[in-house]
Order: C-alpha cells, then sequence, then structure tokens
C-alpha cells in the first residue's frame, strides 16, 4: 500500500499519463463557473445560474472524469513493456485511476468549499453530504467508462455510450423521476430532485453500480494479454 | 489526375479501416436503438405511434431521428483519425512522400466519413423497411432518399469536418467531452426543458436537422421552430461552409506544423 501510493510513483503515473488529466477537471468547472460568472454579469435569474453552477459538479465533471478513464484504460504507449515488469499492470491501471479520482475529487471539494462560501444559494445540500452531489455520479462515470473501454476495446466507443448516457438521461428525467424502479439509476438526482426520500438510496446505488464494475475492470485485466488486442492499442 | 488518386487511395484506406472497427458497429447499433425509440415509439400510442402519421412524416421523422441519434456516434467516432496517425509514427512516413499532403488529408475526410456513415445507412433503411411494413404502403417513400440528402448529410459533413479537424490542437478526451457538450446545448437543449442559458438550438446553425426537415419537406419538428425555406438552405449553406472552413484550417495548421518540423 505504501508504494502502492508512493508519491514518486504517482508523479511517474502522472507523467506517463500526461499533464492533461490535471487539467481537464479545471477546464470543466471554469467552463462552467466562467457561464455562470458571465451570466450573472447578464442579470440572468440565480436560480438558472445556481442550475448551471451546480450541473457543473454533477454532470460536467462527472462526464469528464468518465472520459479520462476510458482514454488511460485503453492507452499507454509501453504497454508491451508494462506486461512484461513485475507489478501486474491490474495494479498500475488502479493507480492511475487513484490518480484522476483524487485529483477530481480535490477540485470537486474546493469548487463546492467556494461555491458554499460565495454562492451558497447554488447548492441543495449542506457542505458533508452535498459531497455525494458530485461523487456518485463521478464514480459511476468513471467505473463504467473504464469497463466499457475494456469490453469495446476503444475509448472513443466508451465514450460514444457515456454520452449516450448523459445526453439520454438529461432528456428522459421525467421518465427516471416517475418511474420507481429506475429512481436509484438516475445520474442528475440532485439537479431535478434535490429533495427527494430516495436521494440518498439513489446516490448510494450509483456507487455500489462503480464499485461492481471496479471489480470487474479488475478480474478483466487479471489476463494482461487481453490489453494488447485494443483497437486503440 | 495524381492527386485524385492519392485521395482515392487515402479514401479506400480509410473506409476498410472504419468498416473493420467492430466498436464502430456496436456502438451505431447500440445509437440505433434510440433513433428507433425516438420515431416509433411514444408514450400515448406505444408502438403505434407510426400509424397516427402519414407516410412523408413518417419518413421525414425517421429521417430526423436517426440524424439527431447517431451523428452523436459519428462525431465521436471520427475524433481519434487524425492523432492516429501521430500515435502510430504515420505522418513521419506521409512526410517521406512526393503527394500533397492536402489530397491525403481530403482522402481521410471522406474515407472516414463514408466508413461511420455505412452503419448509419443500414440503420435508415431498416427503417424504412419497418415504416412499409406498419404502413401498408409504399407512397412518398421516394422521399427517403432526398431527405437523407438533405437532412443527413450535410449533419454528417458539419460534424465530421470539426471531428477531424478539432483533435488536431484538442486532447481526443477533451474534444469528446466538448462535443457531447456541444451536442446537448446546440441540439437537445431545449428538448431537456432548460431555458435562460444562450444557445445555438432554435438557430440555423444547429446540426439537429430540424430546420432542413421543415423548410425542404413542411413537417415542421419542434413547437417552437416552424421552418421556412429559406431558413432551411441557410442551414444547409452554413453546415457546408463551416465544414470547409474547419477542413481549410486544419490544412493549414497542418501545412505550419511540416514548416515547423
Amino acid at each position: 500500500m505504501k508504494k502502492f501510493l508512493s508519491l514518486d510513483v504517482l508523479r511517474h503515473e502522472l507523467r506517463a499519463m500526461g499533464f492533461l488529466v490535471l487539467f481537464t477537471p479545471l477546464f470543466v468547472i471554469g467552463l462552467y463557473d466562467g457561464l455562470g460568472a458571465l451570466m450573472s454579469v447578464g442579470n440572468a435569474r440565480q436560480s438558472v445560474i445556481g442550475t448551471l453552477l451546480s450541473a457543473g459538479l454533477e454532470s460536467g465533471l462527472s462526464l469528464a472524469a468518465g472520459m479520462l478513464i476510458a482514454w488511460v484504460t485503453v492507452h499507454d504507449t509501453a504497454i508491451e513493456l508494462q506486461l512484461t515488469i513485475p507489478t501486474p499492470y491490474r495494479v498500475t491501471a488502479l493507480r492511475r485511476y487513484a490518480v484522476i479520482g483524487g485529483w477530481t475529487a480535490v477540485v470537486a471539494i474546493v469548487t463546492t468549499l467556494l461555491l458554499h462560501l460565495l454562492t451558497p444559494w447554488a447548492l441543495s445540500k449542506p457542505l458533508g453530504i452535498g459531497q455525494l452531489l458530485w461523487l456518485a455520479p463521478t464514480f459511476w462515470f468513471a467505473g463504467v467508462g473504464a469497463i466499457l473501454a475494456l469490453l469495446l476495446r476503444s475509448s472513443a466507443a466508451a465514450g460514444v455510450v457515456l454520452g449516450g448516457f448523459w445526453i439520454g438521461e438529461l432528456l428522459l428525467h421525467g421518465y427516471f423521476l416517475t418511474t420507481g424502479w429506475m429512481q436509484p439509476w438516475f445520474l442528475f438526482a440532485t439537479l431535478y430532485v434535490p429533495d427527494a426520500s430516495y436521494w440518498l438510496i439513489n446516490r448510494l446505488t450509483l456507487i455500489g453500480l462503480a464499485l461492481a464494475c471496479f471489480v470487474a475492470v479488475w478480474f478483466f485485466l487479471r489476463n494482461s494479454e487481453w490489453r494488447l488486442e485494443m483497437e486503440d492499442a | 489526375m495524381r492527386q485524385l488518386s492519392i485521395v482515392g487511395g487515402a479514401l479506400r484506406y480509410e473506409f476498410s479501416m472504419q468498416m473493420h472497427r467492430g466498436s464502430v458497429w456496436v456502438v451505431l447499433l447500440a445509437l440505433s436503438v434510440v433513433a428507433v425509440f425516438a420515431s416509433f415509439y411514444n408514450a400515448q400510442h406505444g408502438w403505434d405511434r407510426i400509424l397516427s402519421l402519414i407516410p412523408k412524416e413518417a419518413v421525414i421523422d425517421w429521417t430526423v431521428s436517426t440524424n439527431w441519434s447517431l451523428s452523436l456516434g459519428f462525431g465521436l467516432l471520427l475524433a481519434d483519425r487524425l492523432p492516429r496517425n501521430k500515435r502510430t509514427k504515420m505522418n513521419e512516413l506521409f512526410g517521406a512522400f512526393s503527394g500533397s499532403p492536402g489530397a491525403r488529408l481530403l482522402g481521410k475526410y471522406l474515407g472516414s466519413m463514408l466508413g461511420t456513415a455505412v452503419p448509419i445507412l443500414l440503420c435508415y433503411l431498416v427503417g424504412l423497411v419497418y415504416i412499409i411494413v406498419r404502413l401498408q404502403s409504399v407512397q412518398d417513400l421516394w422521399l427517403a432518399l432526398p431527405a437523407f440528402l438533405a437532412v443527413t448529410i450535410p449533419s454528417l459533413i458539419f460534424v465530421g469536418a470539426f471531428s477531424l479537424a478539432c483533435p488536431a490542437v484538442l486532447w481526443v478526451p477533451l474534444y469528446q467531452f466538448l462535443f457531447i457538450g456541444y451536442y446537448f446545448w446546440g441540439i437537445s437543449f431545449y428538448a431537456v426543458g432548460f431555458s435562460g442559458i444562450p444557445t445555438l438550438c432554435g438557430t440555423v446553425l444547429t446540426s439537429g436537422g430540424v430546420f432542413r426537415a421543415g423548410g425542404f419537406f413542411g413537417v415542421q419538428y419542434d413547437l417552437f421552430i416552424h421552418a421556412t425555406l429559406a431558413e432551411a438552405i441557410a442551414s444547409t449553406v452554413l453546415m457546408f461552409a463551416c465544414a470547409a472552413i474547419a477542413l481549410f484550417a486544419l490544412w493549414g495548421y497542418l501545412a505550419w506544423q511540416r514548416m515547423q518540423a
């Protein structure tokens, strides 16, 4: 565990993935919050700006995390070399997920703190439990993105499916919210029904699904050679 | 003549590559299911929705649905085509060839687009067969070809050009995120029920196809758009013009990169 999270190793993984994995979450939050700031200058309704700021965390950051995870899952310029070293490839993959997840969490927590201080009306939940606003969908997109990238053997194809879920759930939100068995699966519950009785169950279900996906990824990568058969390799 | 043969060679190679990518077929066929639901099913009529439409409406509705659903996958699947040349070190090899890089770029664009459009065309044809079977009529079926050419093709050309050009300067996952964002903001925004945020949705710059469906074929789509013929023409011209600008900018950028190397 000590070696798994050693600073040198993490720094190495970051260099291998490219520093754009750090830039992307910042860019996404900047995009949403920048648009929110512009709208406040243009005297847009406070509720619309609040929805936008909250959406940056719940929908924007989570989709970006899924895209990043799908990308790093199938792209590694030194994959043949990786498979010859004593550290199993799945440990390396998990370490990379930890770097992306950890950085996304830092960006999200700092953003929620700033929103809490500067625009408290934008957040519909208290600071502590409110972290599930971004945590659950981000975890879900990351887990589903990783397993899809492996199964479809392509990060581009995984991106299409993630994008389809993202747009589909936003478009069909009415259907998800009014159909009992669909409610726990809805990704953007805080955006539409922050006070729903099933909100917490919804968040925990999404996290549970994500965990199941990461377990599947772990077992998939046990056979390292499969990783060589990626379309993007 | 030589330039044409370079375009043809690149086109054939890219076309073949896209056709042999299993994920292109899997993902576009999955999105076809979304198109089927969007066009043939609704809460009020269930699967009999199509019986409430006249043949012309059914054909145009199916065209718009396939365009709307499948252009998302089309754009995302083309995003990794240009970076692939760099990753596989093909750029250096191409640099040693005597042929024009512009011709190779055009061949790459056309070939990857045509290869990715094949599953879309197949999905479209299967939907037309369903329409014939359910409506027991071939009336207005001839509209399918002009509708595909006027509604779907301009969108694919527009989306394809930007998906080839933008990843030259943007990291692929970042471009994919922005493309999904554009797709939501520029095409589906009103349908989601958001308002108060400036959007391309409902303007002739949207690639959703509703302006061309309304203006050329008289099937008015959304409650908020009543497209005229002039708007349909403007939308078509803008799709082609934006695609040409994106490709020209890409050509210039790649030429500049070669000069720097």
